[in-house]
Formats: structure tokens, sequence, C-alpha cells
């Protein structure tokens, strides 16, 4: 083999080959071309379509995304927080995290301490999927329940929704001692910057005698100031206040403040008109009176005093608008009963823009409002008299959160 | 019928037994040969306008024929293929040296490397100059005249080539 010359054996081969390759079975056609090429661009049609889609879905939602968010607590105009925290009767020491689009329960929250006895009071969202809970000790003395070992917790969810890497006790969070004018406070209420540096807690006396105060803390350096409340004199003006909330860099603290004249014998007549009012504090960190707050809406000037209250209400962490959860009832229309969630600017205080109302029939049930960091998503918690439905706004609609009776449900965040 | 397409459609009869006997030679397998050159010629149709001014269209099918085979090779499940109907159907007549010829070739080619079988199909069986084979594979003539020789050296160190070989040359 190896004798014969290249040339040969090339021609030896190309005779072989022309052998072995024979005749093709069939003829390929023009038409079975032209099918393949019109397949061809079909599919690259499709496939342009399908990448255009997608990168318009993925510009819309990096569009409305806020910065320095995670996957955790992503957002876009029509996603809500994946995630939410519920606490639900008769559960007490703890809530739960579940899944906004299935409702699913994800995870648990647990207050770590104390082991026994320990109540989950209230929750604070801030961004990246950070929440701040207040936990208590309940002991039951006599016939009333004292609330003891107050500790505030700060823990991150993770994007499957579960509790990441435990419980860290707040810089300055440690509230276990704390009293006020000599009497010991149980915290309540709790409000967040959305970056977590600063915290406001509502302090409410042990006894009715007593002030409650407001305590406002650094969690970089665990600095407290108080914001004082009102001695309750008789023929004064005394502000109940709850619902806190915070703009986002911390300056204004924001509260729902219902004025009462304080009665007594022999006292002058005071004059409370107006129905609730929003007032604000500014700036938060420094402490002070809580009288000194500055008036930024009164219920009047939005709605017939005899008809309503406002229950709720939630500043916009740029301090523009003020989101109002309203409940209305007239004795002398009835079934014309309604809830709604209302904002007004914070300059003016005039001129509310409904986001949401139920006609609620007659009469109405209130169980919560709360916002997420964002001031986008706000979760309603109200309805027709022990039919509350637990939901959140979405462009005029109540979309349901599971489960959708709300007439259970303490608290619920995200 | 324009005349792009009019053109197109008589480059397909006249050349089509052609690429896919070159398609078989790479491929050895009739489907598969059958489905490269539909693939090759789909490809080329719609730049036909710019191919039909070349000197010779049939370099370039040839080199998208090779490249999409190339692209095969890499890509493509080469183990067990799942057919509809018996490979081995029974063939009218006595076919037993054709099917020895068939089988030795497509054995041989076998054992080259992409690079050498492409140049050996292109060179010897569709009797391309060492430049077009170059054009078509896109690499020099030196490339194409050393691997010409290595796949030659190959091809006659195979015991039953060398048999038919010899056959042919009595």
């Amino acid at each position: 083999m190896n004798e014969i010359p290249t040339s040969e054996m090339e021609r030896q081969l190309r005779i072989l080959m022309n052998v072995a390759s024979g005749e093709p079975p069939r003829p390929v056609s023009v038409g079975a071309v032209r099918r393949r090429v019109i397949r061809r661009r079909l599919a690259e049609c499709a496939a342009a379509a399908t990448a255009l889609a997608l990168i318009a879905g993925v510009s819309a939602a990096f569009a409305s995304q806020p910065a320095g968010t995670t996957p955790a607590a992503s957002r876009s105009a029509a996603n809500p927080p994946r995630y939410y925290l519920q606490q639900a009767a008769p559960q007490v020491s703890g809530a739960v995290v579940r899944s906004t689009a299935t409702g699913r329960i994800t995870g648990t929250v647990r207050c770590p301490r104390p082991a026994v006895g320990a109540v989950l009071m209230s929750v604070a969202p801030a961004s990246n999927g950070i929440f701040f809970i207040v936990c208590e000790k309940a002991l039951r003395h006599h016939s009333t329940t004292v609330f003891t070992d107050a500790r505030i917790y700060r823990f991150r969810l993770t994007n499957a929704g579960r509790v990441s890497h435990g419980y860290f006790l707040v810089r300055g969070g440690d509230l276990a001692g704390l009293t006020a004018g000599g009497f010991a406070v149980t915290p309540g209420g709790i409000a967040v910057t959305p970056d977590g540096s600063e915290l406001a807690v509502i302090a409410y006396p042990a006894t009715a005698s007593a002030v409650s105060e407001v305590i406002m803390i650094n969690t970089r350096t665990g600095a407290h100031a108080y914001w004082h409340g009102m001695a309750r004199v008789p023929g004064k003006v005394w502000y109940g206040f709850g619902s806190l909330s915070l703009t986002a860099d911390g300056r204004e603290l924001v509260f729902l403040a219902q004025p009462r004249c304080i009665k007594g014998a022999g006292a002058p007549a005071c004059h409370a008109a107006g129905g609730e009012e929003i007032r604000a504090l500014s700036p938060a960190g420094r402490g002070g009176q809580i009288g000194s707050s500055r008036l930024l809406m009164k219920q009047a000037w939005i709605m017939r005093l005899d008809v309503g209250y406002i229950n709720g209400a939630v500043i916009s962490p740029d301090g523009s608008m003020i989101r109002l959860a309203v409940v209305s009832g007239s004795t002398a229309r009835k079934a014309s009963s309604s809830v709604s969630v209302q904002q007004v600017p914070a300059a003016t205080g005039r001129h509310p823009s409904v986001l949401y109302r139920m006609l609620t029939g007659n009469g109405f049930s209130y169980r919560l409002f709360s916002a997420d960091p964002s001031g986008k998503y706000l979760i309603f918690d109200a309805g027709p008299s022990r039919r509350s439905v637990n939901g959140w706004i979405d462009h005029g609609r109540l979309v349901p959160l599971t489960p959708r009776a709300g007439n259970d449900i303490s608290f619920e965040a995200w | 019928m324009n005349a792009e397409a009019e053109g197109f459609a008589r480059f397909v009869e006249v050349r089509e037994r052609s690429l896919q006997r070159t398609a078989w030679l790479l491929t050895g397998d009739w489907a598969l040969a059958e489905d490269l050159v539909q693939t090759a010629l789909a490809r080329s149709w719609p730049r036909w306008e710019r191919i039909r001014r070349r000197d010779d269209p049939e370099i370039y099918v040839r080199r998208v024929l090779v490249n999409t085979w190339a692209t095969w090779r890499r890509r493509r499940w080469r183990g067990e293929v799942a057919a509809a109907v018996l490979p081995d159907a029974p063939a009218p007549g006595d076919v037993a040296a054709e099917v020895a010829v068939r089988m030795a070739v497509r054995t041989a080619l076998g054992s080259l490397t992409a690079r050498q079988r492409a140049v050996i199909v292109l060179r010897v069986f569709d009797d391309l100059s060492e430049a077009q084979v170059a054009q078509v594979l896109g690499c020099a003539v030196g490339t194409v005249k050393s691997t010409t020789s290595q796949a030659l050296a190959k091809l006659r160190d195979d015991q039953r080539l060398a048999e038919l070989m010899e056959y042919e040359a009595r």
C-alpha cells in the first residue's frame, strides 16, 4: 500500500467514495428549503419578541425599584413586598411570615427572650427585609397583666422568607429597667426610619396618673431622647397619641393625636373641637414636650366630625403626604357606613384624595393600617361590622391577603 | 418567481445530489446528510443575491455545509439514536460489495479528525483545489496541504481500505 503514489491513492479513494456515497435516497427540494427558512424566521421572530418582552419587563422592574434594595425587599410598581409579618390571635409570643403572592407561611418569628411568657408587642419594617420587634414578658398581677423586660430586637428576612442569622438586640433597645417619672413603662407602638437608624417607641406608663412618652432611639449609638407627654390637668386639653411614623431622614416624627378636654370638679371649661389631629415633632431625635408639636391637619378639615374618625395615620418617607385610615358611619343615614384610606398633602392638610373606599352598610370594623418602608404599599384591615377584610391597596382595589378574614389579626407589616 | 429565486431553485436542482453525497461522506448517515444539506441551503438562501455575485456560489454553500456539520459535530448527541423505522432495511438485489465499500469508507473516514475528514472529502471527492478547500474551511493553503498529507497517511494504514484499493487497482 505504501508503494501507491499519492495521486493514485487519491484517484482510488475518489472511486471508492463515489461507490460508497451512491445515490441519495431522495432529492432535497427547494420547497423543503423554503419551509425550513420560514420556520427559522418564525423562530427568530418569536425569540426576538420574547427577548423584547423580557427586557421591557426587567427594565420596568428596575425603573421602579428603590436604590439599595435587595431581592428580599425588591418591589416594582406592580409588585408589593414578597413577604409580610402577621400576628393573629391566639398567637402572642411570635408571628408568622407569609408570602404576599400565595399566603403560604414561609417562616416564623419568635421573641428570643424571655424564654417563658414572651409577648411580641409590635413590629416595624425597615428596608432590605429588616424588621424591628418589641418583645416583653407578660406577668399576671392580681386581675391585671403587667408587662416587663421590654427589649427591641432586629432581624432580617432571607429571600426565602425566613429569619436570617437570628435576632439582634438593638443598641439602646434594652428597655427592661425603663421608668418614666419613677413609674415602670410598657413600650407599645413602634416606628423606624427605612434605614433603621432612628427608632421611635411609645412608652405607656403603668399607672393612669403618669404620662406617656415617646422614646427616640438612635440604633447606631444607642442614645435615647424623650418626648414627654402632657399631664392630665383638669380644664386643659390633653393629647392622647399613637400611630407613630417617621420620615426617611428621621427628622419628622408624625403621630395621630386625640385631643381631649380633661374634666374636673370646678375646672374651667375647655375647648377640644376639631376631632383627631395629625401632628409632627421636629427634629424627632432632639426630644422635648409633645405639646410643642406642630399641627399638620385636623379631622374637621377633611370631614364632618359627627360622622367618622381617623383611626390611623402614616407619613410618606419624603414627608409630603399623610395617609389616613378613616372610618365613617352616620347615625342619621343608616347603611351608609364606610371605611377608607385617604391621603392629604402634609403641607396643607386639606383636599384629601381617596386611595380606597369600601361601603360597609350598617356599621364598620377596623383592625389595622400600615405601610411598607417605601410608603407605596398599604395594608388595610377593615370592613363591615365584625367582618373585617384583610388586604393591601392596589390602585383602588383591596387585594386580599391571607387570611382574608381579618378579625383575628393583631398586626401586619411588610 | 423572480430571477433570484429562480437562480436558487436552479442551483438546488443541479447541485443537491452532489451536496448530499458530500454530506453523507461527512456524516455517514443519509437522514443527517439530507438535514445538513437543507440547513446549509436554508442558511444560504437569504443571502443568495450576494452569494450569486461571487464567482462560485457552490464554494460558499459548501463552506456553510462544512461549518454547520462542524457545529453539529460539537453539539449533537452522538450516542444511540432512536429511529422510527429499522435502519437496516433489506435492499433489492445483491449489494454485498457495495455495502462492503460503504462500510469500509465510512469506517476509514470515521477514523480521521473532523478537519482531516472535511479536507479529504472536499479535496478528493469534490475535487476542489487546495486553494478552494482553504477558502471553504477558512484556513491557509499550507494547512490544507499538511492536513491532506496527514489524513492520507492515516488512511493508508486502514487495512480494509487498503484491500479495496488493491482490488480497484487490479
